[in-house]
């Protein structure tokens, strides 16, 4: 389970989270909506290490991260555009985690193979990602963190600016393949439907302040 | 994440040690003799040691003229080349006193003054001091330095053009100016080349002070054609050497014309061009021991073996000058072809160190603006 | 907003720093305050000054309006339209710059009519000849970042082809077009070689009156002063240059390159490339080939004799040898030192600009003044220096080391920091995160820039002619000191040289841009 207590952070003297407290329980979906400059990507942000935090701490199975460097939270983050690195293919993006782990190689093939199939995939896996159009560059993404086997996955407005049709079947895919791995899951999001199709549980950004 | 930063600059600290010192490896193996006995860092046994002799690019004697010194006295001799004549002896004068070599050779007369008021040298009566040009040697004061050659910086002109056209050549200076010579002179620059200041103070020698400057209005107005270097002069721009000059009047060595005929190929049957007698300046060229070298005693071995006839015997046909020491003798063909003017024009050193400046400035605002 | 490394900011700062203290700092402050009297400040008064900072000012300002003028249609064709051999064309027009001065001087000698030798129109046209492809690149690369969509939407509104050109193309070229004709000015006014050789005694420009002040007429004070004037004109550029740059690296990453080329449609457009390229071509082409008509023919007749001698010559054969071994030297330590000042300006806060400032002090600054100091400052034990081996290389990669950190900082910058942010929460350390994302993405730039440090080494003669030498002669100094030489044979092996660094030149250039072409697809 993962849990922030009394979360502070200030860019410079601007206050971006005040207080916030949030808890969510191991293999539990849980959609975080709110209006946009609510802070919901600095709370994703904080989540994965990435940024400072000025009071309060965060907890992963009963221990505290508060400090722990990025690298070493085992939480995934998929970003609200991929960030796919442009210089690796597909299978090299999805392999990225496992080489940095010193996997073997055919072991990594298996992995990278298996996580393709999973998101449909496969047959791009030699593609230059520049090339990919904007559902499977968020498929691949999602891929992509999958295989590191985070403890907590984040999701920043995974499915923006996707057509109404691919919204929809993406959203499907993705709230199926999340129950099938039990992947305790935090999803942010602007809208409402997309929240309350996906998630176990919906929260407002503005109910955690307090 | 220290240690990997620690990781990360030890790894370049290492790979920077690595290139260095195989670079060093490859350049002392290649070149044994060029890196090992610095100047600096020698000294171990007199057998051993290496002088540096600096000299300016054109210092070309025979590639093993050094071996007789090396075979007689264990002492092996460095070329270093540092520039022309002007760059040596500023950097030589910036660096007095911990000089960047043992020796120097060619500050010629016209850069003496700065030499010796920069206290450059140090002084040291060569053994062959006897031998040696008296004219060149009433130069120096004090055996600062060592006169060790002397040529000429002559009017040349291309005998045939002359011929062909049935106009008598120029004799002199003044004949420069007259009409039938127009747009036919061309000099090299007194501010960046040593002969072309040699033949500035040719005019001078000539004209005296007062009257130089309205002798090169008058050459100016006869269409005299400067450029940067003696090199251009002579090899584009004139007419009688092996390049396709149009301008048949150049400022250059009494030695020209033997050069043109020993390096010619073939060989003409008289030679191409000749010197207008009255119109030579002497230069000459010094060699000294640098003050602050580690090996002073060893720096005057080598004077004394660049002022004596082995050494000045090479130098005719390689620098084309006429040796210092009186006692060498001089190739035939060389004898042959050049000119020694009895009467050479020349000023007084000191007068040239105090007024340099200001007649370079006078001849920048008549001639070039 | 900080970044990933900004821990390690001062680590990676202190390789650059430490080289350009030791050489270029210490040097320069050593022969300042050792040679530079108060009263040499008189000549900035003089009309001669004048008169030559005059002449540096407008034959830089003439050459580079030349060089917009004539770079804008090649650029237009570049980026506008698909043809056979564009990527030849654009290597070729790049080949200029980073050919030696010594072996353009003497190529134009040989190819401009007697008339305008020794004079300024010389000068302008050798000025031209080496800085158009600078200036081509910089704006066809801004070009093809123009979206194609934008002419269409202006013609849809009723703009016509001059028109669309006229208000869409060139305010959006306009910093480009800026940039480039800085970098121009720049390098057209501390121009050294150019004027030497083509400019004749009586033009001079700041640069070589540096050079006569100090080596002819041993007033080193003056060209100290002198050099602080040029210090000053060169530094406002400077200054001015990076603020543009910046202001274009802030905009977005990947800066894509749109697909607004296309085949020439009509017999007009056809036309115009044919025109643009063959003329390119032949006017970039044709001095190289006076080189090496020069090379191949002594006193009119067909004669091989001088590459005969060029090749089995051991003295030749073994500055060929120093040459590639300083360049190695030089690709080495300029793309590593380059590498780490770049990551400091560009990791570090705003306190790490003075790394900026600091590695632009040896293109500011004239070669003289900093090989003086050199000497005045390596000369006691155990850095006596002054004769070993190391300065040349040395002198190299201070020329290179700025080069290529303009080269490499632009892209580090425009590389976003979320993918720096991605890597992590994929597990990677901060090593592993610089390793995988930051250096793989610049390695195409440092290339090009270790490409760029090692034609700097082969061409460099400022500063080597500038240093003692024993047996150690780059191929440059050994042209000069051949073409200094009497003999028609002689001049003929210079010439073959100078073809030989052609060659390497060119062949540099190919190989920097074809893997240019493929790393990126354009």
């Amino acid at each position: 389970m993962l849990e922030c207590r009394n979360l502070v952070v200030n860019y410079e003297s601007t206050p971006v989270l005040q207080n916030l407290s949030i808890y969510i329980d191991s293999g539990e979906i849980v959609a975080l909506t709110g209006p946009s400059g609510a802070g919901k990507t600095t709370l994703l942000r904080c989540i994965a290490g990435l940024e400072i935090i000025n009071a309060g701490s965060i907890w992963l199975n009963a221990q505290e991260i508060t400090t722990r460097p990025a690298h070493l939270r085992r939480i995934g983050l998929v970003f609200q555009d991929n960030q796919l690195f442009p210089h690796l293919n597909v299978a090299e993006n999805i392999a990225y985690s496992l080489k940095i782990q010193r996997t073997q190689q055919k072991l990594v093939d298996e992995k990278v193979a298996e996580v393709l199939e999973l998101v449909g995939l496969a047959h791009l896996s030699q593609r230059e990602v520049i090339k990919l159009s904007g559902g499977e560059a968020k498929r691949i993404a999602v891929a992509r963190a999958l295989v590191a086997q985070p403890e907590v996955l984040l999701l920043d407005e995974p499915l923006n600016g996707l057509d109404k049709e691919l919204h929809a079947r993406l959203l499907e895919d993705l709230g199926k393949l999340l129950r099938l791995r039990g992947t305790t899951t935090l999803h942010v999001t602007h809208d409402q439907d997309e929240a309350a199709k996906m998630a176990d549980r919906v929260l407002d950004i503005r109910q955690l302040l307090s | 994440m220290n240690r990997n930063l620690l990781k990360k600059t030890i790894l370049c600290a290492v790979l920077l040690a690595t290139i260095a010192s195989a670079c060093a490896k490859d350049s002392t193996g290649s070149e044994p003799s060029t890196d090992q006995t610095d100047t600096s860092s020698q000294s171990k046994s007199s057998d051993q040691i290496t002088l540096t002799l600096l000299a300016y690019d054109s210092f070309t004697p025979s590639e093993n003229i050094f071996d007789a010194f090396t075979l007689e006295t264990g002492i092996k001799v460095e070329i270093a080349l540092g520039g022309d004549a002007g760059e040596l002896v500023t950097k030589a004068a910036l660096t007095a006193g911990n000089p960047q070599g043992d020796v120097l050779w060619g500050v010629d007369n016209t850069l003496l003054s700065r030499a010796i008021e920069s206290e450059i040298f140090s002084a040291y009566k060569t053994k062959n001091i006897d031998d040696l040009d008296e004219s060149a040697l009433k130069l120096i004061s004090n055996y600062d330095a060592a006169p060790v050659d002397t040529g000429d910086v002559c009017i040349n002109y291309d005998i045939k053009w002359f011929a062909d056209r049935k106009i008598a050549p120029p004799l002199t200076l003044r004949a420069l100016t007259s009409a039938s010579y127009a747009n036919l002179l061309v000099v090299p620059s007194p501010i960046s080349s040593s002969p072309g200041l040699a033949f500035m103070l040719a005019t001078i020698a000539e004209f005296g002070e007062d009257g130089f400057n309205e002798y090169w209005k008058q050459l100016r107005q006869n269409g005299v054609l400067v450029v940067d270097g003696w090199n251009e002069a002579y090899y584009t721009e004139f007419s009688g050497s092996s390049g396709k000059g149009e301008r048949p009047i150049v400022v250059s060595y009494g030695s020209s014309p033997p050069a043109e005929m020993i390096y010619a190929s073939p060989v003409p049957a008289t030679a191409p061009t000749a010197v207008a007698a009255l119109t030579c300046y002497r230069q000459v060229e010094f060699a000294g021991v640098l003050r602050g070298t580690k090996h002073e005693r060893e720096a005057q071995l080598l004077i004394d073996y660049l002022t004596s006839v082995t050494f000045q015997e090479d130098l005719p046909l390689t620098l084309f000058v006429y040796p210092a020491n009186t006692k060498a003798k001089l190739p035939a063909e060389f004898l042959k072809y050049s000119l020694r003017p009895e009467l050479p024009l020349q000023l007084d050193p000191k007068l040239i160190a105090a007024q340099r400046t200001v007649w370079l400035d006078i001849f920048t605002n008549t001639v070039l603006r | 907003m900080t970044s990933a490394y900004r821990h390690t900011t001062k680590w990676l700062a202190i390789a650059p720093i430490a080289v350009m203290l030791t050489f270029v700092l210490v040097p320069v402050l050593n022969i300042f305050s050792t040679s530079l009297r108060i009263d040499s400040f008189a000549i900035l008064s003089a009309k001669t000054t004048r008169n030559i900072v005059w002449f540096t000012t407008w034959q830089a300002f003439i050459s580079t309006a030349i060089v917009l003028v004539i770079a804008s249609p090649i650029a237009a064709v570049i980026a506008n339209f698909k043809f056979i051999g564009r990527r030849a064309l654009i290597s070729l027009v790049s080949v200029p710059f980073i050919l030696p001065t010594v072996v353009v001087g003497a190529a134009f000698l040989e190819l401009l009519p007697r008339s305008i030798h020794r004079s300024a129109l010389a000068i302008i046209i050798a000025h031209v000849y080496f800085n158009v492809g600078l200036a081509v690149r910089i704006i066809s690369s801004r070009w093809q970042q123009i979206h194609p969509q934008l002419d269409d939407a202006a013609r849809t509104l009723g703009a016509s082809t001059v028109r669309t050109f006229l208000t869409i193309t060139l305010p959006l070229l306009k910093k480009s077009f800026i940039s480039a004709g800085l970098l121009v000015f720049l390098m057209c006014f501390t121009s050294y070689g150019v004027v030497r050789i083509l400019g004749g005694p009586a033009r001079s420009t700041i640069e070589t009156e540096i050079y006569f002040r100090a080596m002819q007429l041993g007033d080193v004070s003056g060209a100290l002063v002198l050099s602080i004037l040029q210090l000053v004109v060169v530094g406002i550029l400077i200054f001015l240059i990076t603020n543009i740059g910046k202001a274009r690296a802030s905009s977005k990453f990947g800066q894509t390159v749109y697909s607004r080329m296309h085949h020439p449609r009509s017999s007009r457009q056809k036309l115009l490339v044919a025109t643009v390229a063959i003329i390119t071509a032949v006017a970039v082409v044709t001095p190289l080939m006076s080189v090496l008509h020069r090379s191949i023919y002594i006193g009119q007749r067909f004669d091989t004799s001088a590459w005969r001698s060029v090749l089995v010559d051991t003295e030749i054969f073994s500055s060929l040898l120093t040459s590639l071994r300083y360049a190695i030297f030089s690709i080495v330590v300029s793309s590593i030192v380059g590498l780490l000042g770049a990551s400091a300006i560009v990791y570090g806060s705003s306190r790490y600009q003075f790394v900026n400032l600091i590695t632009s002090i040896p293109i500011v600054l004239s070669a003289v003044t900093l090989g003086l100091g050199l000497i005045i400052t390596f000369d006691v034990n155990p850095i006596d220096w002054r004769g070993s081996w190391l300065m040349m290389p040395i002198a190299h990669c201070l020329v290179a080391v700025p080069i290529v950190i303009r080269i490499i900082s632009p892209v580090l910058r425009d590389l976003p920091n979320d993918l720096r942010d991605a890597s992590r929460t994929l597990g990677a350390t901060t090593w592993q995160m610089w390793r995988t994302i930051d250096l793989r993405i610049i390695t195409p730039a440092l290339i090009t820039a270790a490409a760029i440090a090692c034609a700097i080494s082969l061409g460099e003669f400022g500063a080597s002619s500038f240093l003692v030498r024993r047996n150690n002669e780059t191929l440059p100094l050994i042209i000069s000191r051949l073409l200094s030489r009497p003999g028609d044979s002689i001049q003929a092996q210079a010439y073959a040289i100078s073809t030989l660094l052609i060659v390497v030149c060119i062949g540099i250039i190919a190989i920097v841009d074809y893997r240019d072409s493929n790393e990126r697809g354009i």
